[in-house]
């Protein structure tokens, strides 16, 4: 194996164990970790959105679309935040970003979430197996009243709206319960991606040997004696 | 001070006790493989379905935007769906919302081009073109649906995106036949279902983590999503419909163990916790008094 | 406060957003181009917005290289990898094999480790705090366990029977919770969009 394949293997298997490290105790090797962290990402998205702004704005400007120097412009004037005299031509560009987020989100939010959203709702009560029509009635009730809980109006402030914005509260812990179960299950497929990696049979020998030299490291640093 | 009892010692365990608990179990499985059947869910049907029927020359957008993080657990759902595409002659557009998925797609075409018989080579601007890296905005979806080729005139490569032959007729999201969404646990489906689904009705389909789950099962249920893989789990299952069994099947083998003992783990914790508080007495006011 | 400094940009996002919007009803020629320009500078202007967080790491790294300040040792790493990822970038080009392997070596496995940390805080968390302290939680802690473990093949070997309950919990139940949320966040998302339009809703133009 070449310099190279070695160094391949054995420092993504370092910083993987450097950043695991943290679970037993804060230490100094994952300090250096997530700081290679921040460094890496801005570095590494500073060069995708430089090509990003290259094929989308600065090509455009020079084939065509002399329009597309404003847009360039407009996002140069971001930077005007860190001048204090300046600061004011920040929020134009925020304006176009703002206003087309507004716009695109107005545009998508009545339909998707609203319209489609109720027409969902309307459920067959009669037709199909007796657990799809008490599956149909639970969604039926249980959307109404979760968003009864959302409305604090004095309207809604008497025994009847609190006792349908209890039943709403309910469905709503059920959906929380769903989503902390799913959060769950998420996590620990994303630690169970990075044991992958390192019982690899290219990478078995160095993790154990890099994971064994920092347990020594995070075990002993705590019988050195203390700085005054 | 007076010394703890056992339960009170079990409520108040060190997180590393848990932490090693939950690596060892993780851990097993590589040892000694237990050899779980894996059930195939309905929307992972579902999503499997849309896949196999799409017709010969479909044109497909494919977005991926999971990270390395989460590449792990919808690597073999997206790579196994960009096989079954090109084995059925359909055309796919490429374009990722994450600054760090571009080498993530890179390693994917090439397990795709391992796995497709000889007789089937694929060729650059005929079935597929890579857009790269987008910003990641719902201003983006937009901007591609209403003219693509306005919006983005080069593709990953620095080619000019008029000069692909597959992208002659492709001029905006009317264009495609599919959308296939690789969310990772971003959560920016939103932006494929307000400003692309929503406004053409164009198929989509989701590939996502599993935090992203509850909120997709919604858009499941009312018809506004085709069909989704979730996760390690979502993988594994179309890995074994598809045939191409991998990663995805052997990492849901921890993922069940540690799942298992957890449960067991947090069930010891909370009967604990309810026995001790029905035990303790209350007082006259109110209130409980150790 | 002068006009071009605080009315002029409401006024720009007003018109953005009415472009957008209209052009969604209205299927003008003229309209449809200026929308779909507009959507783009959206687009390219929250690239560059990506430039102004990087700057901010750099200034704040920077100062502390330059006044010494606690753990300022750690800055300097933090420089060094970004001018390497910058300097290889730059040079070798974003497509370049030199370029995929400092990703692959140092960004991805670092990137995916972080992530992967929070298993373990996830776990401690739900031991000591997942507790069924009143009919609510019990709710949370009851549906949340079951879907934790129901959506695992080893559910279904124990008995079929988990796998079902946690289909009608992620189904039902959470599609109805769901759906109260969604229907309120689209109604939200509206209010919100009325008050940029009139001009109420200030906070994007950050302090005078």
């Amino acid at each position: 194996m070449s310099i190279v394949d070695i160094l391949t293997i054995i420092i993504p298997v370092s910083f993987t164990i450097f950043i695991l490290s943290l679970a037993y105790d804060d230490n100094p090797l994952y300090e250096i970790g997530a700081y290679l962290l921040i460094g890496s990402s801005a570095g590494w998205s500073a060069i995708q959105i430089i090509d990003f702004l290259r094929k989308s704005a600065w090509t455009p400007s020079f084939t065509g679309k002399p329009l597309y120097f404003v847009s360039l412009l407009l996002g140069l004037a971001l930077f005007t935040r860190y001048f204090k005299n300046y600061r004011w031509l920040y929020r134009y560009p925020m304006a176009v970003v703002i206003g087309t987020g507004v716009g695109l989100a107005v545009n998508g939010a009545i339909g998707a979430q609203i319209t489609k959203q109720i027409s969902a709702n309307f459920l067959p009560l009669t037709t199909g197996s007796a657990m799809s029509m008490f599956s149909n009635v639970l969604i039926i009730v249980g959307s109404m009243s979760s968003l009864t809980y959302f409305l604090f109006t004095d309207r809604f402030n008497n025994k009847y709206s609190q006792s349908v914005s209890k039943i709403g509260r309910y469905f709503l812990m059920a959906t929380f319960g769903a989503s902390f179960g799913s959060v769950m299950t998420f996590r620990i497929e994303t630690l169970i991606g990075r044991i992958d990696f390192l019982v690899l049979p290219e990478n078995l020998n160095y993790s154990i040997a890099v994971t064994v030299l920092v347990l020594a490291y995070l075990i002993g640093r705590n019988y050195l004696p203390k700085k005054q | 001070m007076a010394e703890k009892t056992f339960i009170e010692k079990i409520q108040e365990i060190d997180p590393k006790i848990l932490y090693a608990i939950l690596i060892i179990s993780l851990l097993i499985p590589y040892v000694r493989p237990l050899g779980i059947p894996i059930p195939i869910g309905a929307e992972t049907r579902s999503y499997w379905n849309y896949i196999a029927n799409m017709p010969e020359g479909s044109v497909v957008a494919m977005q991926l935007a999971s990270d390395p993080s989460t590449i792990p657990q919808t690597r073999s759902a997206h790579q196994i769906t960009m096989l079954k595409l090109f084995q059925q002659n359909c055309k796919i557009v490429f374009f990722t919302l994450r600054d760090d998925a571009p080498p993530l797609h890179e390693e994917m075409m090439q397990w795709v081009e391992a796995h497709l018989p000889s007789s089937k080579k694929l060729a650059y601007g005929v079935d597929y073109v890579n857009l790269g890296f987008l910003a990641d905005t719902e201003a983006t979806i937009a901007a591609i649906v209403a003219d693509l080729k306005g919006f983005v005139e080069e593709d990953a490569y620095g080619n000019s995106l008029s000069s692909q032959p597959m992208m002659a007729n492709v001029n905006s999201g009317e264009d495609f036949d599919l959308i296939v969404w690789n969310d990772g646990s971003r959560g920016i489906y939103m932006f494929a279902l307000r400003q692309w689904q929503e406004k053409l009705g164009t198929p989509l389909l989701i590939i996502a983590s599993t935090i992203n789950k509850p909120g997709i099962m919604n858009y499941l249920q009312s018809g506004q999503v085709a069909g989704a893989a979730f996760g390690t789990e979502g993988g594994a299952q179309i890995e074994s419909i598809s045939g191409y069994i991998g990663d995805s099947t052997k990492a849901t083998e921890p993922g069940s163990l540690s799942a298992l003992v957890l449960t067991i783990v947090l069930l010891i914790s909370n009967t604990i916790y309810l026995v001790k508080r029905f035990q303790t007495p209350t007082n006259v006011k109110g209130g409980n008094v150790k | 406060m002068s006009l071009y400094k605080s009315q002029g940009p409401i006024v720009v996002a007003f018109l953005t957003a009415i472009i957008v919007i209209t052009s969604n009803f209205i299927d003008a020629p003229g309209l449809s181009q200026i929308s779909s320009d507009v959507k783009n500078f959206g687009a390219i202007i929250a690239g560059f917005a990506l430039f102004v967080g990087l700057i901010g790491i750099v200034q704040s790294h920077a100062n502390n290289v330059t006044r010494k300040k606690p753990l300022w040792q750690y800055s300097v790493l933090l420089l060094a990898v970004l001018a390497l990822f910058l300097g290889v970038g730059l040079i070798y080009g974003n497509q370049s094999s030199q370029f995929k392997w400092i990703y692959d070596t140092i960004y991805g496995p670092l990137t995916a480790t972080t992530y992967s940390l929070l298993a373990f805080w996830v776990c401690s968390a739900a031991y000591r705090a997942f507790k069924p302290r009143s009919m609510e939680s019990a709710i949370l802690v009851v549906c949340g366990l079951l879907v934790f473990f129901g959506v695992q093949p080893i559910a279904s070997v124990i008995s079929p029977a988990f796998n079902s309950i946690q289909a009608f919990i992620m189904n039902v139940l959470n599609v109805a919770g769901t759906r109260g949320i969604v229907i309120g966040v689209g109604l939200g998302i509206l209010g919100f969009g009325l008050r940029v339009l009139v001009g109420w809703e200030r906070s994007w133009m950050g302090a005078d």
